[in-house]
């Protein structure tokens, strides 16, 4: 199982041991320790919580500035050798804008000195469905086309680790529909896959696990159901705007499960620690009271707001 | 030499917009050259050789080709880095002096391809013979010695900073074409005087000594060019080793 260090397993392909990285007195990633097994993770924080540094360290172009990042039990920094298990989707364009995608993923397979790179080629830009403008100029093509391109030129060398960074920035929904079902074939061939993102629904898609990172700390790992019910479990928040709030208030204050009411001129804020057991109740108790309902909404959390709270935990 | 990641970096400074100066380079010396041979009289003779000297020394050898190779150093590695597409490269198995290598070899190629004949026809033209003296190919030589140093020092200093230009330019105008002037001393350490230098092979009758006196000795000279050549790759080598993406790109 993916999460924090235990007991390495035989088929660990990336171990982070009380890893830390700092840019200056910036700290980008604070002593996180995990291990990756074969399958697909997703690595899901909101933007700047380091997603993009913990990637970069894996795949060998950041030297952790503290602790280790070992890749197949070796190290990950200043590994040349390592590029031959690892196939790197990095979020920038980084494309070479004058070749086409053909050129650009046989170059690729010509770098991993494959045996075959043209057949290679052909294999990896099938996979990404880019055959029809593999010929055309990659200065030319969509967000999402060049982001297809540079999944091809990473997986040519079919590696046994492949890490994407947010892979679905520019993709429309077919597209994500198709590397989604791409990455799970991958995945379930016995290859380890991380990907970040900055989307619950991208990862609940696609992740077996999850890694949840926010500010530079690892908040909560595990199945998508257990990261799921922590965000449920959370308080949730909800505004009501009724003929007489404070009646109503006087009904929910001995309920186990309303954690806080407050008063803001007609508008009354509840917060519950459980958000269905609320949904179920509030109605019949508005009723039983006799009360005007005009409003009920609840409170916007923003998933930065939800990242927070996992923190805290 | 990696076969691909040469015509990947050939292809990369062919596509460049700044090109437009290393043509610049190369017409230049031929366009003085031909104004030099229709405004004086002189037939081949030492004011000949001294003109082409002089040319080939204060205005190529200083100035022009120090900044085509600035263009294409830059070219070849650096601004790969900026736009980030390095990364291709970089996480290849390919070992990083290999990558160094090969962005020197290229980027001294296309300047040698641009710089070496116009200042072998610039010399024929002044001094009105191509064998003559040994004048056209010693600082045809010269030049092509030159183009490789500056090459690799300038792809060297662009895995080492992002402002790989402003540093190049300041070497060029500061150390090249000043300091070595003035301080004698200080041209022992000048990528100019070795490929001066270097052009004696050629250079080296009785008559040429009047006008083209090298201050390094040929064998000087080719010391000091493959100490520079080298500690330019193993320095250029040792800056990609380090090289931590998102510091520069």
């Amino acid at each position: 199982m993916n999460g924090v260090l235990d007991n390495q397993s035989p088929d660990t392909a990336i171990t982070l041991r009380s890893v830390s990285r700092w840019y200056g007195e910036i700290v980008a990633v604070n002593d996180i320790s995990f291990e990756l097994n074969p399958g697909v993770t997703g690595l899901l924080g909101p933007n700047g919580a380091g997603k993009s540094t913990l990637l970069h360290m894996m795949a060998g172009l950041l030297k952790p500035s503290n602790g280790e990042v070992l890749v197949g039990g070796s190290s990950a920094w200043r590994n040349v050798d390592l590029y031959r298990n690892i196939g790197l989707v990095p979020e920038r364009e980084t494309v070479y804008s004058f070749l086409s995608a053909w050129e650009y993923v046989l170059a690729s397979a010509e770098l991993y000195e494959l045996q075959d790179p043209e057949n290679a080629a052909r294999e990896a830009i099938d996979m990404v469905e880019l055959g029809d403008a593999m010929h055309r100029k990659m200065g030319e093509y969509s967000k999402g086309m060049r982001q297809r391109a540079k999944i091809a030129a990473a997986l040519v060398h079919n590696p046994k680790i492949l890490i994407l960074d947010e892979p679905f920035n520019g993709t429309d929904p077919r597209q994500r529909l198709q590397m989604n079902a791409m990455l799970k074939d991958l995945g379930n061939t016995g290859r380890t896959i991380i990907f970040s993102s900055h989307i619950l629904e991208e990862v609940e898609d696609l992740a077996e696990e999850i890694l949840v990172v926010v500010a530079g700390r690892l908040a909560a790992s595990g199945g998508f159901r257990q990261i799921r019910r922590l965000m449920t479990n959370r308080p949730h928040s909800f505004t009501v705007r009724s003929s007489h709030n404070r009646v109503l208030a006087a009904g929910l204050v001995d309920r186990s499960d309303i954690s806080l009411i407050s008063f803001d001129d007609d508008l009354m804020e509840v917060q519950t620690t459980d958000f269905g057991a609320f949904t179920e109740m509030i109605a019949p108790l508005i009723q039983s009271f006799g009360v005007d309902l005009y409003e009920l909404k609840p409170a916007d959390d923003s998933l930065e707001d939800v990242f927070e709270y996992l923190v805290a935990q | 030499m990696n076969r691909v990641l040469a015509s990947l970096t050939f292809r990369q400074l062919l596509g460049q917009r700044r090109n437009f100066l290393l043509l610049l380079v190369a017409v230049l010396p031929i366009g003085l050259a031909l104004i030099y041979r229709f405004t004086e009289e002189t037939e081949l003779s030492r004011e000949t050789g001294e003109f082409a000297v002089g040319m080939a020394d204060a205005m190529t050898l200083t100035i022009l080709l120090p900044l085509a190779a600035l263009i294409l150093g830059s070219a070849a590695l650096g601004s790969e880095i900026e736009d980030g597409t390095a990364v291709f490269l970089l996480t290849k198995p390919i070992s990083r002096w290999r990558i160094i290598a090969v962005k020197i070899a290229v980027s001294s190629v296309v300047a040698t391809l641009v710089v070496v004949p116009a200042t072998m026809v610039a010399t024929w033209i002044i001094h009105h013979s191509p064998t003559a003296d040994g004048l056209m190919f010693g600082l045809g030589l010269s030049t092509l010695v030159a183009a490789v140093l500056y090459c690799a020092v300038f792809v060297a200093l662009s895995a080492f900073t992002n402002r790989a230009i402003i540093v190049g330019l300041l070497y060029v105008f500061i150390w090249e074409a000043f300091a070595t002037r003035f301080f004698s001393a200080l041209r022992w350490l000048s990528i100019r005087e070795y490929a001066t230098g270097w052009g004696e092979v050629f250079i080296s009758s009785d008559e040429s000594a009047i006008y083209f006196d090298p201050y390094l000795s040929s064998s000087a000279s080719l010391v000091g060019a493959c100490v520079a050549f080298v500690a330019a790759n193993i320095f250029g080598a040792r800056c990609l080793n380090r090289f931590e993406i998102g510091e520069r790109s």
